[in-house]
């Protein structure tokens, strides 16, 4: 008889080059799968390679539980991927890349594409590259999502800095503690 | 040692004998910090009713006749507690009343106006600065806050900002009987060479350092508290168990007792978020009868979860 092991999941999600890769090398206690292939879309982002796929990475829980961590592409156009990984997720990080032209639309999308985890509450959203571009301000991201109904916690981060990404998951973790099961 | 009584009202027979017998074995057995013993109500620190007895509900409206008692409700897994309520699970058990125990006995203890004493403290005039600059216009105000460790703070209202040459956790470790003074300077006073610093910063780590000294005087014990926005965790200096606390307000409006009760934590640390995120702006008062009904923080098995992925990924805890 197979063995069942518990199994947990959760979705990283952004725009080209907001980090997702880099969030999640940060914890993974495994190296983590990329497909990350040469960048075309130069328009899209000046990326050298992107993920077209997704990254993959672990964390063991212990008595053989285990923590998966996705994170999806970034481009709109693989939007159908995301649907199929958002299924049975625990939560979703949304990583938002404040040097581009219109980051509030680009947190949109991911809102509008993730909208069952959404609902759920069960979204964190992680704000980056702040200090080179302040607009808008994490407050004007408050207003934004209040517009829409909604309290999502945002926070300013660097995702190159692991504490950054912990707290992220901290935040994200405190937030499902709450949520209906 | 301390006796702290408990009545109860409504309970069918089964549940009031075991309600009983629960708190005596759990009093022999010294498993609560205080003894507790059976009392009648006007002589009660706690008292246990079934939600749906009148005479219950008619207690419970009529609660500001027993100031010093907590009022839990014995509900099942799916049932409503009463506004203002503790719950205890129903059917029960031995360990949800030794909770029940102590967290009346937290309560007991829990944040109140500062005393007499403690409301002389310069710690909670720098506070009481540190709102009132918020409304600050005029571009050219700057306050020096002298007595703080190693140098002076400089505070630029309308930038937002403040300057302090050493590293912050040297104003983390200020004792709370430091002697400050204030004095309103012009803003060519600032001294060079020192980086300017987001002020939320100062609000945040001053009203976290409140904490042991009880609620701010302009909070009212027992008032409930909505959070407007998140608190932004990654440039503040912060207990990471606030950040729980913060999960907790961001879906509901709760008084400071009800957060110490879920969370189960502390007086002065609840009590520190709660003063930091209000000087912050991140947390406001608001009007009597607007607190949900609370619910307990996920079942057990969630939390333990929960705290096992913490655990993995070496989330310190504070």
């Amino acid at each position: 008889m197979a063995e069942e092991y518990e199994e947990y999941k959760i979705l990283i999600t952004g725009t080209m080059g907001a980090g997702k890769t880099t969030a999640i090398c940060a914890v993974s206690q495994m190296k983590v799968v990329s497909t990350d292939v040469h960048n075309m879309d130069r328009a899209e982002s000046a990326k050298a390679t992107t993920t077209v796929g997704l990254d993959y990475g672990e964390v063991t829980i212990g008595d053989g539980a285990v923590l998966r961590l996705y994170g999806t592409p970034g481009q709109a156009r693989f939007r159908f991927m995301w649907e199929i990984l958002a299924k049975g997720a625990l939560g979703l990080i949304v990583l938002v890349d404040n040097s581009r032209k219109s980051p509030l639309e680009d947190l949109t999308i991911y809102l509008d594409n993730f909208r069952p985890l959404v609902d759920k509450g069960a979204v964190v959203v992680g704000v980056g590259r702040t200090e080179t571009h302040p607009a808008p301000g994490v407050d004007d991201y408050y207003e934004y999502l209040s517009d829409r109904g909604l309290m999502l916690p945002v926070l300013s981060v660097d995702v190159r800095q692991r504490e950054d990404v912990l707290m992220l998951f901290d935040v994200l973790f405190s937030v499902l503690e709450l949520a209906d099961g | 040692m301390v006796e702290l009584g408990i009545a109860h009202i409504g309970l069918r027979p089964p549940d009031a004998q075991r309600l009983k017998i629960t708190v005596g074995m759990v009093t022999v057995a010294g498993s609560a910090s205080k003894g507790w013993r059976m009392s009648a109500l006007n002589q009660a620190d706690l008292v246990v009713i079934a939600p749906d007895d009148s005479a219950a509900q008619a207690a419970l409206d009529n609660r500001a006749a027993y100031p010093r008692a907590a009022f839990a409700a014995l509900v099942g897994e799916a049932d409503v507690v009463p506004p203002g309520c503790l719950r205890l699970a129903w059917p029960i058990r031995t360990d949800h009343v030794i909770h029940l125990l102590k967290t009346v006995e937290a309560l007991r203890e829990a944040p109140s106006p500062p005393t007499p004493a403690a409301a002389d403290s310069d710690v909670l005039k720098l506070a009481s600065l540190l709102r009132s600059v918020t409304d600050e216009r005029d571009p050219n105000v700057t306050w020096k806050v002298r007595g703080t460790p190693d140098h002076s703070v400089y505070i630029v209202p309308v930038a937002r900002k403040f300057f302090y040459r050493p590293a912050l956790p040297r104003l983390r470790a200020m004792p709370l009987n430091v002697a400050l003074t204030f004095e309103r300077i012009g803003s060519n006073a600032v001294p060079g060479g020192v980086n300017p610093r987001p002020l939320v910063v100062l609000q945040w780590l001053v009203g976290s350092l409140t904490g042991p000294l009880g609620m701010l005087p302009w909070i009212e014990p027992g008032t409930a508290l909505r959070m407007r926005r998140w608190p932004d965790f990654p440039v503040l200096y912060h207990d990471p168990r606030h950040r729980r606390i913060a999960a907790l307000l961001s879906e509901r409006v709760s008084p400071v007792t009800d957060l110490m009760h879920l969370t189960r934590l502390d007086s002065a640390t609840v009590t520190g978020f709660v003063n930091a995120a209000n000087l912050c702006g991140y947390v406001v008062p608001v009007a009597a009868g607007a607190a949900a009904t609370i619910r307990q923080m996920g079942d057990g098995s969630r939390r333990s979860l929960f705290e096992r992925l913490r655990g993995a990924l070496g989330i310190a805890e504070a």
